[in-house]
């Protein structure tokens, strides 16, 4: 049976975590064959399913992904993509996908230097406030389900405190940044 | 505050594509005359692409103990076996 978007919330931790492992266990050998076809190790199979796990979660959040493209078929296809373009940056090999996507790839960048810096630094200065962001922004929680998360006497309150955090953070950024010498 | 609040919901709206065109070309041209808007407009960017960062990180991290009970987990030999095959992995 093909289970479709509509049926997994995937913000919701034990449905995410019981879906995960679902996909890891049944799909990621056919993952697994083709990377090793393509002249890939285990690590790079393993690199490639959890990136696309990574942005299937990004597209469901956001709404991106249409009901009609099974999630089983998107993983697959989605960790196809990504190896052929590995590939391509890896000069290991100079081949093209001849494969159809019924959806857009996003760009996969790497996180440079200073940003590994500036979220160490927020991760030990500053959690509370990053966790809120990551409610609000990353999993695109809605406002009244992360008050209750977060305590919040409700959504005007968490906004309030997102807007405090954001002003607070960008502070800590903009100073480290102009002091790391990283900025346009 | 007042101002700052306005100034940083204009600019997460215009962050997250939720402005009208012509909305988000009038925000464009005001940081063309206001350094400090067009800097905090940077930053404010910028701590989108640390959370998108952290967001990663910390789903990674969830995969990664899955695929390591899968690996590990006795009553899951036939998978790692499977997977070791499929990589002449003895």
């Amino acid at each position: 049976m093909i289970q479709v978007v509509a049926h997994i919330n995937l913000k919701d931790t034990q449905q995410r975590k019981e879906a995960f492992e679902n996909w890891y266990e049944k799909l990621f050998p056919q993952v697994a064959s083709f990377v090793r076809k393509q002249g890939g190790d285990l690590q790079d199979a393993q690199d490639v399913f959890q990136d696309a796990l990574i942005i299937l979660y990004e597209k469901s959040v956001a709404d991106q992904l249409s009901v009609e493209v099974a999630y089983e078929a998107y993983l697959t296809g989605i960790a196809k993509h990504l190896w052929f373009r590995k590939s391509k940056a890896d000069k290991k090999q100079m081949i093209s996908s001849d494969e159809e996507i019924p959806f857009d790839v996003p760009e996969w960048k790497e996180a440079t230097p200073t940003e590994n810096t500036l979220l160490h630094l927020l991760e030990h200065a500053g959690k509370k406030c990053l966790e809120l962001l990551h409610a609000i922004y990353y999993d695109k929680q809605p406002m009244e389900v992360i008050s209750k998360a977060f305590g919040f006497s409700g959504a005007h309150s968490a906004s309030v405190q997102k807007h405090k955090c954001i002003q607070k953070m960008r502070e800590t950024v903009k100073a480290k940044s102009l002091q790391y010498g990283d900025f346009e | 505050m007042e101002t700052s609040n306005n100034e940083i919901a204009k600019t997460e709206a215009y962050l997250l594509g939720e402005l009208k065109t012509d909305e988000a070309l009038l925000f464009e041209a005001r940081t063309l005359i206001d350094p400090v808007l067009k800097m905090n407009v940077f930053f404010q960017k910028r701590i989108h692409s640390l959370v998108q960062l952290y967001g990663r990180k910390k789903l990674r991290t969830e995969i990664k103990s899955i695929e390591h009970q899968l690996f590990h987990n006795p009553q899951k030999a036939d998978f790692k076996k499977h997977i070791h095959s499929i990589f002449n992995i003895s």
